[in-house]
Order: structure tokens, then sequence, then C-alpha cells
């Protein structure tokens, strides 16, 4: 672990709760390690999202580092029902690149950041650590998702969708060609915290706005008053 | 309808094969099924003209001559039945022989019945069985021949009936119409059936590349990722075979993300795919879920402009430089970002590049996208990287793009 993020962890990592969900036992085992390592406290590590639903009453994570291609019921859909349940759950995406759909799905599903699976050990605590503070964990790829999300969004035929501002664009942009939320900080003149919030910002209109769609859909259809 | 195989002989719809029996045509399929329809149309026209044969025994001028016409008829038809069932009627050499013997029993009515019989409206000795000949010959050869066997059965009615009368001309434009709406069918319905077939070998492609896709992923991926993962903390040696587990499991992931099979408007694809798979160690892709449509050749282009542009980071920008490629959709503009970290353009490097007569890789770059209506701007700071923005603009009504 580099001293940078061995400094970050150390300030404030003790008694963040985390669940591992990955139906891989080998990847399973290397995460684990590594969060127990860098002293998160492991709460549960769990093979599909059913059992990943059914333990997060039972043992409160604050972090679910939540694979998306699980056996059974999807991520996406563990992301759903985790977050329907307790808001408050922050759950970190792990997936392979290529799998755009599944995490723009899991994104409007309530995802609060994405990391590549690839990822060391040395960014991924830092992501799970980051994530547990309330920073929105963005890759190059998901801002991509993300922007094109909302322009299809504007060009399609939803009504009153949501809509990023100029300056949110412009953060998400620098984030997909590859810059640091530091960079991206330098590049606009802007705190590191005012560059965290727009990027925020914009996964909570997306799933607010497919809150909405779902409510919208679910009123058309006669479930709901 | 079809109880044979979906498969379709595509050839069997051209000429017979010259070959002879070893490889001689055969109806599969939808074509069958006419086949045999059409037979079983030749047996009930039969029954039907058998009864008024047998029924006007007494009234026809030569009665002699009109059973040998029905026992021609039964001769021919069991024929037909024969080679048809099996599908071995679809041939040019069949149809034609079936056509001419339909045409000259026909033509026969004329010796059996009195001259006030086939003036006065009774029907030829042949009458709707006469249309089976314009029925094969639709199916074997389609609309336009299935029309033109009626007129040849038609004029032979002419000929049995001395010329024509209206009843004669609504038969005979009844056997063209049929004849050609048969050959249109066949036609439209072997079209169909082929579509269907390739839509099932799509679908079943489709299959397979999930499942291999799932199993690749569930395993040969995530032992490469844990490679690369903890070769690269243990650093030394190991670093090495994690590169290169990196650059294997890039590979891979490539490979099973870019069989594309989603339907695409025709000569427009997905830009986003092809982008995707540069994806490397090094490179980072970032792409929108929704497919980037463009026109073929502007596809090919903007793809071989990022490409240069990736490759010349893999040159010149240092061994450690990382870069990304970033896709966006603008709705009237197309826009491909890459940038790197690595060690940036000296100020006037291009410019001398370019006075000295070297076209660099920024005016290949900037050569092809002008040529699409688009720009390019790089910009660099010595230590910091480079970003070369590719925007082309998307012009609908002009057909040239998208």
């Amino acid at each position: 672990m580099s001293d940078e993020v061995a400094g970050l962890v150390a300030s404030g990592r003790a008694g963040i709760r985390v669940m591992v969900v990955d139906d891989h036992p080998i990847w399973r085992r290397a995460v684990e390690r590594d969060l127990v390592d860098a002293g998160f406290d492991v709460v549960a590590c769990v093979a599909d999202g059913e059992a990943a639903v059914r333990l997060a009453p039972a043992t409160r994570p604050d972090v679910v580092l939540m694979d998306l291609q699980l056996p059974g019921i999807t991520g996406v859909e563990a992301t759903a029902g985790l977050v329907g349940a307790d808001p408050a759950i922050r759950v970190l995406m792990l997936s392979s690149s290529g799998e755009d759909a599944d995490v723009l799905a899991a994104a409007k599903a309530g995802a609060r950041g994405y990391l590549v699976k690839s990822a060391v050990a040395d960014e991924l605590i830092e992501a799970v650590y980051r994530t547990a503070a309330g920073e929105a964990v963005f890759s190059p790829g998901l801002a991509a998702l993300v922007l094109g999300e909302f322009r299809r969004m504007a060009s399609g035929t939803i009504a009153d969708p949501a809509r990023l501002t100029d300056r949110e664009t412009e953060v998400l942009r620098l984030v997909a060609k590859g810059l640091t939320a530091k960079q991206v900080a330098d590049r606009l003149v802007l705190s590191h915290r005012t560059v965290q919030n727009h990027v925020q910002n914009t996964l909570r209109k997306l799933q607010l706005h497919n809150k909405v769609q779902l409510t919208r859909w679910a009123i058309e259809q006669g479930m709901a008053d | 309808m079809s109880r044979g195989g979906v498969v379709v002989d595509r050839g069997s719809r051209r000429a017979p094969d010259a070959t002879g029996s070893i490889g001689r045509p055969v109806a599969t399929g939808v074509l069958l099924s006419l086949w045999r329809a059409a037979a079983v149309f030749r047996v009930a026209a039969l029954l039907f003209c058998g009864y008024l044969i047998v029924r006007w025994r007494n009234l026809y001028a030569e009665p002699a001559v009109a059973f040998g016409v029905g026992a021609a008829m039964l001769l021919l038809t069991g024929v037909v039945v024969l080679v048809a069932w099996p599908g071995r009627a679809h041939r040019l050499g069949f149809v034609l022989v079936d056509t001419a013997g339909c045409a000259a029993l026909t033509i026969l009515t004329r010796v059996a019945q009195q001259p006030g019989q086939f003036h006065g409206g009774m029907p030829t000795l042949t009458s709707i069985w006469g249309a089976g000949a314009a029925i094969e010959v639709g199916l074997l050869l389609g609309g336009a021949a299935g029309v033109l066997a009626g007129v040849v059965q038609f004029a032979a009615s002419v000929i049995a009936r001395e010329g024509y009368d209206g009843r004669t001309l609504a038969n005979g434009v009844l056997i063209v119409i049929v004849g050609g709406i048969v050959g249109y069918l066949a036609t439209a319905a072997v079209r169909a059936e082929h579509e269907r077939a390739q839509a099932a070998a799509d679908r079943a492609r489709l299959i397979e590349r999930d499942r291999l896709t799932r199993s690749i992923h569930d395993g040969v991926l995530q032992v490469l990722g844990l490679v690369h993962r903890r070769g690269a903390e243990a650093g030394g040696e190991w670093a090495d075979l994690a590169s290169e587990a990196a650059v294997q499991e890039a590979a891979l992931r490539a490979l099973i993300t870019s069989q594309e099979l989603a339907p695409t408007p025709a000569g427009q694809r997905s830009v986003a795919a092809d982008l995707a798979a540069l994806r490397s160690e090094r490179v980072t892709v970032a792409v929108p879920d929704d497919p980037v449509l463009l026109a073929w050749q502007v596809a090919d282009e903007v793809l071989a402009a990022t490409r240069e542009a990736v490759r010349n980071v893999e040159r010149h920008a240092g061994d450690r430089a990382r870069a990304w490629v970033f896709l966006e959709d603008l709705g009237d503009q197309v826009a491909v970002t890459v940038r790197d970290d690595g060690s940036g353009i000296q100020p006037g490097r291009l410019d001398k590049a370019a006075a000295e007569g070297r076209v660099g890789v920024a005016e290949s770059i900037r050569g092809r996208v002008a040529e699409l209506g688009g720009r390019v701007r790089i910009s660099s700071t010595p230590g910091e990287g480079t970003e070369i923005d590719i925007v082309v603009p998307v012009d609908i009504a002009r057909g040239t793009l998208r």
C-alpha cells in the first residue's frame, strides 16, 4: 500500500463496515484480505445477490462492494434491493470493463460509484474509503455512460428529462477523459469538494429521474395511487 | 405447414443440375410443402375432369379420344404426384414436359368434342387440371414465368376452341393469375423461410456467445485479472507476468465483446464497439451505452484517426504513459478525445515537422478528419501530456454521414 493511501485510510477507516458480494471465491478472498489488511471491518462476504439483500439488515454494512455479474439475481437487482431497503447503504460497483449496460443500470438503481475489477489493491481501498466518506467514485467509463444517458434523455421522447448543468457536463467530460478529481479541480479552478459535489449531483439526478420514471410507469399501469 | 427441414436449397430455384441424378435439385422446407399442395391440386382436378368425361361420354364426337385424354391425364398426374411428393419435380425439364403435356391434351379437346361443343361452352377436357402446369412453373421459376405458363395454357384452349369467347377468356385470365400468384408466393415464402432460418442461426450464435462469454468471464478472466493485480503488487519478475496477464485479459475481453450482433441500420455501424476494442492495460476507453451510429466509411476514418492517435501515445509519450479514449455523441457532432499523461509535445515541434515536409501523425489525423468535414484540436503541455480532440459533423440530410 502506498504511503498516501495508508495515510488516507488510517485517518478514518476504523469502523467502516464493508460487505463483499462476488461469486468468484478467489476474488472474494483476495478482496476480503486486502480490506481486512487495510483495517476495514468486513462484516460479510457473500456469493450472490439474494444473500447480500438478506444479510444487509443484520450486518448493517456502510459500503457494499458489488460485483455486477452474479448468479441468480443480478448485481443491478441486488443494488436496487439494498438501496431500496436502506437508502443510506453505499454500493460501490465492481465490474469488468465492457459491461457498460449493467454499470449504467446499477448507477440508476442507486449505486454510488464504480471501479473496474482490474483495479489494484490501493485503488480498491481508496475507492471503498471514499465511498464510505460519501464521495462518488467515478471511472472515465462511468462518466461517459452518464453523459450518454443524459444525452439520450434530452434527445428522446421522455417527458421532462433530467438535465445536467453546463458545469456538471464539463466536469463529467474531464473525468471521462481520464482526469482525476484533483486534476479536474485544477483545470477548472475549483475546489476538490466542489468537483465532488458536481459529480455526485449527476448521479443523484440520474437516480432521481429513474425514480420519477418508475413512479410514473407504476401510475400508468395502475399500480399506485 | 413445413414438415421438412427449414434449410432451403437455394440452388434448387435455378436451372436443373447438369450432373444428373447425383446432386439433383430437391425441394425442401416450405417449397416441398408447396409442391405437395400442387400435387394434391392435380389429383383433385383430375377427379373433377374424369367425372365430366365419364358423365358426358355419350355426347362426344370421339369418345375414345376423350377417354384417351383422360387416361393420359391420369398417367401424367400419377407421375407428378410420384415425383413431386419427395420434392424431385423441382426441375426445368420436368415442368416443361408437364406444360407441353397439359397444352397438348387441351388441344386434343378439339378432336374429341363436337364443333358445337367446343364452340358452345362445354369445358375443355383438361379444364382446371390444365392450371397445374402453370402452378408448377410458378413454383420453380417465380411469378413472371408462372404468368407465361398460364398464357401457354390459355393459348392451347384458344386453339382447341378455334378462337375465344368471354368464358374462355375468363378461364384463361384465371389460370394466368393463378400461375403468377403461386409463383410470387413461392418466392416470398422461400425468402421468408430463409430469413427465419437466418434469424434462428443468429439467435443460436448469440446464445452460444453468451455461454462462452459467461464461462470465460467466470473463469479465465477472473484468474487473469487476479494475476494482473497480485503480480503488479509483488513487483519484479511478477510485475512482468502481471502486465502480460493484463494484455491477455484485455485482448480476451475485446474478443468476446467485439462480436457485435445487434442489428444496425443498413450502411451504418456503431463506432463505440470498435473503439472499445482499443482497450488495453494502458488504454482506457470510455463510450456511451447507446450505439453511436456512423456510416461505414466515416466510422472507418474516425477509427483510423483514433488508432493513429493511440499508437502515437504508445510510441512517443513515454513508457509509462497511459491513454484515455473518450467518445461522445453530441447529437449533430461526434467527438473523440485521445488524452495521455505522457511527456507532451515540445512547442513548435509539429510546425517544424510540417515545415520539413514530414507528414507527422498530427497531420495525418488532421487530413483524415478534414476529409469528413471535421476538425482536430491538439493541445499539449510538456511534461503533462497531450490531448487530441476530434470532432466530426453528423449530417443526416447529406446522407454522407450516419
